[in-house]
C-alpha cells in the first residue's frame, strides 16, 4: 500500500519505477512524420461519418446519478455501443492524429494477455487507463499489481506497424486507483525509453471547465477487440454530461479501447484530451475527466 | 483490467473450434449489468480467458478470432463463478 500525500489525496502519483519527470507543457504536436488529417468543426473529418443532429441535453440530476444507477441496478445489460454502431475504420493511420494513438498488448503479472489503447501526450509518454497499467482486485491469484509489460504499437493498422513497436515496463498511476481501485481515479501513463512520440506527434491536454466539455464532441479513436485485429476505429458524439471526476458520452467504443483519449477539437483545429476512456455503460460510456489534479499529474509524467 | 465491479465472481471461459482450442482470440464484454472496463482479453495457449470481479446478472461476451469471425454469447452469472465453453 502506497502512502497517500495529504494534499494530493487519491491523486497522489505512484510508479513502478523511482524516477519522475516534470515538464510544464500541455500543447499538442503533429510530430516529425509527414501527413496530417485536417479536422472538421469540433469533430474529425472522417469519410463515412457525420455527427447526428443535436439531441436534448440530459438533466443534470440524472447525469450525476448515472454511474450509481448503473451499478446498483442489475437490469438491462449496459452496452458500449450506444444505439447503432457508428464507428468508422481508419485506414490512413500514418497521418496525424491517428498515428499518435497506439495499439497496446498488455502482459499482466500472471502472464495473461490483454489489449488496450494509449495516446501520446509527449515524446516518451502515453496516456491510458489506470486499469491498463495496474490491475486491482481481480480475484485471480498473481494477476493484481503493475502489469509485467506493455507492447506499444503506434499507428498500427492490422498487420502493418508503420512506427514499429516499443515494449515498456515503466508505468504511472495514482493511489486512488492502485490503493483503492476507485474508477474516479482510473488513469495512468506508459513511459517509453525512446522518443517515438516525437515522430508520431501527440495530443494536448487540459482541464477544461464544465461548459466547455458539455459543448464538445467527444472524439475517440482506438483499437476495439470486436474488429479485425489491430485495426483502428473512430467515432465522435456529443458529450452527454460531466461531473467533477468523469465525463459521459455517447461515443461508441468496445473492449480494447480502454485508455483512448477522449478529445475535443478547438477552433484552431488543435486536439486536446479532456478525459481518458475507461468504461462501457448503458446509456453512455465514460472516462476519467482530466481535471486540475489529473492535468497536473499528466504534466509531471510527461517526458 | 478488473477491479471496479462490485461483484466478486469470475467468468472463466475456453474458446474452441473444430480444429481444437483457439489461442490469441480477442474476448470482450459487450454488455453487462453495470459499467465495465473497456479492455479485451486474449485467450492463452489453451484457449482460456477470465474476467474477474463481475457481479450477478446477464453478460454478453464477444469472441473475435482471426479466420473464424465474430461470435457473441450470452451468459447468466449468479453469486458464484461461471464457466463458459464457446465453440466458434
Amino acid at each position: 500500500m502506497t502512502n497517500v500525500d495529504e494534499k494530493l489525496g487519491d491523486h497522489t502519483p505512484v510508479s513502478n519505477v523511482t524516477q519522475q519527470s516534470s515538464v510544464d507543457e500541455y500543447a499538442p504536436s503533429e510530430g516529425s512524420a509527414s501527413g496530417v488529417s485536417a479536422p472538421g468543426e469540433g469533430i474529425e473529418n472522417v469519410e463515412g461519418y457525420s455527427l447526428p443532429a443535436a439531441q436534448a441535453a440530459p438533466e443534470a440530476d440524472f447525469l450525476d446519478s448515472l454511474p450509481d444507477i448503473a451499478w446498483a441496478s442489475y437490469g438491462e445489460p449496459a452496452e458500449a455501443i450506444i444505439g447503432t454502431d457508428d464507428r468508422v475504420h481508419i485506414t490512413n493511420t500514418t497521418a496525424y492524429p491517428w498515428r499518435a494513438n497506439a495499439s497496446l498488448l498488455i502482459t499482466a503479472a500472471d502472464g495473461s494477455l490483454w489489449s488496450g489503447t494509449g495516446w501520446f501526450f509527449g515524446p516518451h509518454t502515453l496516456g491510458t487507463a489506470g486499469h491498463v497499467v495496474f490491475i486491482k482486485n481481480s480475484g485471480v491469484p498473481g494477476r493484481d499489481g503493475w502489469v509485467r509489460s506493455i507492447q506499444v504499437m503506434p499507428g498500427r493498422s492490422g498487420n502493418q506497424f508503420p512506427y514499429g513497436s516499443v515494449t515498456s515496463n515503466d508505468f504511472r498511476s495514482v493511489t486512488g486507483w492502485t490503493n483503492s481501485g476507485d474508477q474516479n481515479f482510473d488513469y495512468g501513463a506508459i513511459v517509453l525509453s525512446t522518443n517515438l512520440g516525437g515522430q508520431t506527434g501527440w495530443f494536448g491536454f487540459a482541464a477544461f471547465d464544465d461548459a466547455t466539455i458539455n459543448a464538445s464532441v467527444a472524439n475517440i479513436t482506438g483499437y476495439p477487440g470486436d474488429k479485425p485485429a489491430g485495426t483502428q476505429w473512430f467515432h465522435g458524439a456529443r458529450v452527454a454530461g460531466v461531473n467533477a471526476q468523469k465525463v459521459f458520452y455517447e461515443t461508441d467504443t468496445a473492449g480494447g479501447q480502454s485508455g483512448s483519449a477522449v478529445y475535443r477539437i478547438d477552433g484552431s483545429g488543435n486536439r486536446y484530451a479532456m478525459a481518458v476512456h475507461a468504461y462501457g455503460g448503458s446509456s453512455s460510456n465514460s472516462g476519467t475527466r482530466i481535471n486540475a489534479q489529473v492535468s497536473n499529474n499528466l504534466a509531471a509524467w510527461k517526458a | 483490467m478488473e477491479g471496479v465491479t462490485r461483484g466478486r465472481s469470475i467468468i472463466r471461459g475456453e474458446v474452441t473450434s473444430i480444429d481444437g482450442v483457439v489461442a490469441f482470440a480477442s474476448v470482450l464484454i459487450e454488455a453487462a449489468p453495470a459499467p465495465f472496463p473497456d479492455v479485451a482479453a486474449l485467450t492463452d495457449n489453451d484457449g482460456r480467458f477470465s474476467f474477474a470481479g463481475v457481479g450477478p446478472g446477464t453478460y454478453r461476451i464477444v469472441i473475435n478470432a482471426e479466420g473464424y469471425g465474430v461470435v457473441s454469447v450470452q451468459i447468466d452469472v449468479g453469486d458464484e463463478d461461471a464457466f463458459v465453453r464457446i465453440e466458434i
